[in-house]
């Protein structure tokens, strides 16, 4: 089994969607960002709303659990799976086939979210396939990584070497990994040498080569 | 062909889909938005074939994707939707699902009829199980020259306590269900846990001679607010059992299932309590209201939700 944090789902019309689940760390940053967020806001509405008196409170607590129980339903659904937490960490909830997230859906995981605050909710998400909390189970949803994916700009110029041979998608993909990836230059010089049958080539030498393959190729790993 | 024939042959149509999927709208009400996708999937399926550069797969697969969102989308809620849901779907969920409702219903009320009877009998336990300063001012709460049962209420204060009911009671709905997918657990804990609190009050303030007070107060929206929280702790039941017992699907698959028919029950049931809410605002807070209204009213409602569950949707189809 490769462990991996792309979920790849194959579509019915032939093609893949690559997604990047966002794991337990990233997640919790949002969360945290969410609920400065939220509190910031309940102060705000509670300043306000102390002007009214008794009417005012009334309003006041309606706001609050809506704002408890609706925040990130709203932002899900009509804001594309990102609240503003998730927006700033750069994550968005979509259904477990990259699809929209859609309201049932949305408060399901959202309802869960209380009971995952208390139960080990990390341990969920770290031990998962697709680092699902129970929320995320229950309503078939995944965090993942809007975009950010280690890229590489195709260039034409004299750094850029076609290989010898062709390389297919897969080998591509894994030149313009080891391009992005950050590695000691040992580790590097090892890995480019692996290529030598290609080009024949030792050491720095062989990891100029391989970087010059890369941007060759372009595209994300 | 060669890739770069491939890129300059295409890049009309790829930059003009780009284009559109900038612009917000029902992209997919054009007729050729479904052909346009298949076309691109079909270009990514031969580029990758082709051995193409993986820039240009990449920037495919980002279209594609996209498009897939545009077209998979869920119909947003329309009000056809919406009230098919609430006057068929959830009716027909209710009714699927009796067996939830009844143990739930059972979890709840007989906790509560117990703990009354025991505290009829031994009344100092009522400090044991709730914290005397509680009790105190519940107690208050309910005697005869209590503000709002004895005075009338002003029209703000009865606002605020409409917007205290619909926190604490809706919050308690949704965390009824919520604690379910601890395989049921949650849910049977709420239910129970508060069938003994009320249990507990009404016994002790009999004890007190303020049991007609608190039925005064309680009786017109007790159908109302406690049918919810029945429904809602069937809901998360149903969600655990259906993890714990998932027949004849895996285990993931039959909590999906059944948490989408509880998000049903829940819904109904944040109804529920909402109504429930204003009730307890509006009328119970009434001071001039006799007990016999008070019961007709309450039954009206019982009669309501019996109606509800028991008449509606049992024609097939669409509305």
């Amino acid at each position: 089994m490769i462990i991996d944090t792309i979920s790849r789902i194959d579509c019915p019309e032939g093609i893949f969607l690559r997604l990047r689940l966002a794991g337990a760390y990233c997640r919790a940053s949002a969360y945290f960002l969410d609920f400065l967020f939220r509190t910031a806001l309940i102060i705000g509405l509670s300043i306000f709303f102390s002007f009214f008196g008794a009417f005012g409170t009334g309003v006041l607590l309606i706001s609050m659990f809506l704002l408890e129980w609706f925040y990130p339903v709203y932002f899900e659904v009509y804001r594309a799976g990102q609240s503003p937490g998730k927006k700033k960490m750069g994550i968005r909830v979509t259904m477990e086939d990259g699809s929209p997230i859609g309201f049932q859906a949305s408060l399901l995981r959202n309802l869960i979210r209380v009971v995952d605050l208390y139960f080990l909710t990390w341990v969920f998400i770290l031990f998962s396939s697709k680092m699902m909390r129970l929320g995320d189970m229950a309503a078939g949803t995944v965090v993942i990584y809007d975009s950010g994916k280690a890229r590489i700009k195709r260039t034409t110029g004299k750094d850029a070497k076609h290989p010898s041979i062709t390389l297919n998608e897969k080998e591509q993909r894994a030149t313009v990994s080891f391009a992005t990836r950050s590695l000691t230059q040992s580790r590097k010089q090892e890995l480019a040498e692996i290529l030598e049958p290609i080009h024949k080539l030792k050491g720095e030498d062989a990891v100029n080569e391989v970087m010059a393959y890369a941007r060759h190729i372009g595209g994300s790993s | 062909m060669k890739e770069s024939e491939f890129i300059k042959k295409n890049s009309v149509f790829w930059r003009k889909l780009k284009k559109e999927l900038k612009r917000s709208g029902p992209l997919t009400c054009r007729d050729t938005f479904p052909d346009d996708y298949e076309k691109v999937c079909y270009q990514i399926g031969l580029s990758r074939q082709r051995g193409y550069n993986l820039e240009l797969i990449d920037s495919l697969d980002s279209l594609a994707l996209r498009m897939r969102q545009e077209l998979y989308r869920k119909p947003s809620l329309s009000l056809h939707n919406l009230l098919y849901q609430f006057l068929v779907e959830t009716p027909r969920v209710i009714r699927g699902n009796f067996s939830y409702v009844l143990a739930a219903l059972f979890l709840f009320t007989l906790p509560a009829i117990a703990t009354y009877f025991i505290l009829l009998k031994q009344p100092h336990l009522a400090f044991v199980l709730i914290d005397p300063a509680n009790i105190e001012h519940i107690e208050d709460m309910y005697r005869d020259n209590a503000p709002h049962l004895g005075a009338p209420a002003d029209v703000d204060s009865r606002v605020m306590m409409f917007g205290y009911y619909i926190k604490n009671n809706i919050g308690i709905d949704f965390s009824c269900f919520a604690g379910g997918i601890l395989v049921g657990i949650g849910s049977i804990f709420f239910l129970v846990f508060n069938g003994f609190f009320l249990g507990t009050i009404f016994g002790h303030l009999e004890n007190q001679g303020l049991g007609y007070n608190l039925s005064l107060f309680v009786v017109s929206h007790a159908p109302m607010e406690l049918m919810a929280l029945v429904f809602s702790g069937a809901a998360g039941m149903k969600m655990g059992f259906s993890f714990l017992i998932p027949g004849p699907y895996t285990r993931l698959h039959s909590l999906r299932k059944s948490s989408l028919i509880g998000v049903k029950f829940l819904i109904l049931a944040a109804i529920m309590t909402f109504v429930a809410a204003a009730i307890e605002a509006y009328w119970s807070s009434l001071p001039h209201l006799d007990m016999q209204s008070r019961v007709i009213f309450s039954l009206s409602n019982v009669l309501l939700i019996g109606a509800y569950v028991g008449l509606l949707g049992w024609k097939r189809g669409p509305i």
